[in-house]
């Protein structure tokens, strides 16, 4: 029996229920000791339509025929050199976002929107004058509309010495 | 009112009147930011202003501001406001079929029809309604909250009990933060960051927009975004727009009445609207198996119902000074700093502002037509840059638009979560709308079902006995009894 697609579904449903209904218990009762109107008793009655759901989930996956699996696992098992590449770009990409979101207050918005943008576009295959100059524009265009025209308070980073 | 028309028209008021409405159809159109935040941030430059200039750009820059946030949610599959969350599912389908250009113009003039019906509506039916909505107690509230849930297994296309998985996965998102009756933090896990929730911005920009960027970038098929933000340039001519309009001019009808009602209904505002007509269309279409696969009528009902539906928000809100919405929550706090007290009495004392009001909202309709037709011309040189312009381009607007509602780095990581499980929620087939419509709903169900059941003892039998829950529950019970109950009889009718 091989776990498919549709069985981790259900498993997963059914794993943060038992999570929740692990925590819950820690968390006060609500007025007068009832427990109907205290802060666990909603994600309570969603931790048990989770176990259900996911009960259910598991129950149709079993009961449908694993035809079509076959033939995916048929598909992706056909060599595709390009799928691991664009698994790599895609774990990439996520990575510098990652990046972004850890440097963005440090480093500050203009320089870190730049650098971001830059190493991005580079990354998809554009030519790096090309990279540079959009990164340069896409910048300018936010920093005017969102830090000028909205007042948002874009992080100044380093660059707040010189008091931009 | 032809008094009233000739002072709105008067310079003063015209020219800050149209600034806001192409300023709201920018503010639409960037993900991030909402027409209340357009909303919130023009009011102080009200302040100076005579009182119907100011609520003139208010009422102008919400129109326009929820008719563009259906351009990116057609064109690049990013809701440009959480009021076209819904506008993903076949306007963007649509544009894959290369037809985005038939799907923005509809959108652009049912949105129009849509505003002009709501405002008519507001004009003639106010009283009576929010004299209605006024009786509304937590008990209506929680079975209203049902409502909509029930709407998202509606809205599901392929199976039902992902769609649950996913509503119940919303649901349990929004209980992350404060509890607000207890002011116990829950699932904080000690992050400060968690203590006020998770804001459903951040989740739908992630969900719908970064999850696009990954398939992309994952799969490099033609049916993702590459394919789709740069195929549509071709004009469409406004006598087709007016045909396919003509055509389902019942779900134009239906969806306008839906969107006024619903935005009259204190809290919920354009975004609920959009879900429910939406949803009643699937119903009540002689093709439901065309919705989410780029349906006309899956463009028109949620367009027109969200226009609609800010007409429906002043109701409340000028007749008795209980916000609709979040605007218009704004609004009162606008109009009491310019010195009028929203309620009945207004009516009587400031009838001309009223009627000036009125005047404002049915002219920004025209408005709104030109105005957005521009829009969607300026958007349109956006997305004919090369792909890997215009995708770096979703994600930095993404990640700042994010930043930009609280100021918090945290929602820019929430994004980049959010766009890495919506890459995974669609890669097991499971649809994304119902986690946000859970989200949405759920401190309104919960905090209403609490407080009922502190206030009966917590007895449930309360949330059925009263008329208007009895109905509600009633109609909650048919929305999934319908099918079977239909089926059922089609057998009887066979076999006599």
């Amino acid at each position: 029996m091989k776990v498919t697609r549709e069985h981790t579904v259900g498993i997963v449903c059914i794993i943060i229920a038992v999570t929740i209904l692990l925590i819950t218990p820690s968390f006060p009762a609500g007025q007068e000791g009832a427990n109907l109107t205290g802060p666990a008793f909603f994600p309570n009655v969603l931790a048990i339509a989770y176990i259900l759901l996911g009960g259910l989930q598991l129950f149709l996956a079993f009961k449908s025929k694993p035809k079509r699996n076959n033939n995916n696992i048929k598909q992706s098992s056909k060599k595709d050199p390009q799928q691991l590449k664009r698994i790599i770009t895609t774990l990439e990409y996520i990575a510098l976002m990652v990046g972004f979101f850890a440097f963005f207050k440090p480093l500050g918005f203009i320089i870190s929107t730049i650098l971001f943008l830059f190493l991005l576009m580079w990354l998809l295959g554009v030519k790096w004058w090309k990279s540079l100059l959009i990164s340069l524009v896409y910048t300018a265009i936010i920093y005017l509309l969102f830090g000028m025209l909205f007042t948002i308070g874009l992080p100044a980073g380093i660059l707040s010495v010189v008091g931009l | 009112m032809i008094d009233a028309f000739i002072t709105v028209f008067s310079p003063n008021v015209l020219i800050p009147w149209i600034l806001a409405m192409a300023l709201g159809i920018f503010i639409g159109a960037m993900p991030g930011l909402t027409a209340t935040m357009g909303v919130a941030l023009i009011v102080p430059l009200t302040f100076h202003m005579e009182p119907i200039a100011g609520l003139a750009m208010i009422l102008g820059l919400s129109f326009t501001s929820i008719f563009a946030g259906d351009i990116p949610a057609t064109f690049m599959r990013v809701p440009g406001t959480p009021a076209s969350g819904v506008a993903v599912l076949d306007g963007f389908e649509m544009n894959k079929k290369g037809k985005g250009s038939l799907a923005i113009m509809l959108d652009l003039f049912c949105s129009t029809l849509g505003g002009l019906i709501g405002v008519v509506l507001l004009i003639t039916i106010s009283p009576t309604l929010a004299t209605f909505a006024l009786q509304f107690t937590h008990f209506e509230y929680f079975w209203l909250g049902l409502l909509g849930l029930s709407m998202s297994a509606v809205i599901t296309k392929g199976s039902n009990v992902k769609g649950l998985i996913s509503v119940v996965a919303g649901l349990l998102i929004s209980t992350i933060g404060i509890d607000v009756a207890t002011g116990y933090p829950r699932f904080t896990f000690g992050n400060i960051y968690l203590i006020s929730g998770i804001d459903f911005i951040p989740v739908m920009i992630g969900l719908f927009g970064i999850s696009e960027v990954i398939r992309d970038l994952a799969s490099q098929s033609q049916d993702t975004l590459s394919g789709a933000a740069v195929v549509e340039t071709s004009k469409t001519n406004p006598k087709e727009v007016l045909r396919v309009m003509g055509k389902h001019k019942r779900v134009i009808a239906q969806s306008s009445i839906i969107g006024t009602l619903i935005g009259a209904l204190p809290g919920a505002g354009a975004d609920i609207a959009a879900w429910v007509a939406y949803g009643f269309a699937k119903k009540t279409s002689k093709h439901p198996e065309a919705f989410g696969t780029g349906s006309e009528e899956g463009v028109i009902a949620p367009t027109t119902a969200n226009n609609a539906a800010l007409g429906g928000t002043w109701i409340p809100a000028l007749v008795f000074g209980i916000p609709g919405d979040t605007i218009t929550a704004i609004v009162l706090g606008a109009m009491l700093m310019y010195g009028l007290k929203p309620g009945p009495l207004v009516f009587i004392n400031n009838k001309e502002l009223i009627n000036q009001i009125f005047a404002v909202a049915l002219s920004s309709q025209m408005f709104v037509l030109i105005l957005g037709f521009i829009g969607i011309k300026a958007f349109s040189y956006f997305f004919k840059a090369p792909r890997n312009v215009v995708l770096a381009g979703i994600t930095i607007f993404s990640l700042i638009g994010a930043y930009a509602i609280r100021a918090s780095t945290f929602d820019v990581l929430l994004v980049i979560i959010f766009g890495v499980l919506g890459f995974f929620m669609e890669k097991v087939d499971m649809p994304l709308s119902p986690l946000i419509l859970g989200l949405v709903l759920g401190p309104m169900i919960e905090d209403n079902l609490r407080i009922g059941l502190i206030k009966t003892d917590n007895q449930f039998l309360p949330f059925l006995t009263r008329p208007i829950s009895f109905v509600f529950a009633v109609i909650l019970a048919l929305t999934f009894l319908y099918e079977p109950i239909k089926s059922f009889i089609a057998r009887r009718i066979k076999k006599s």
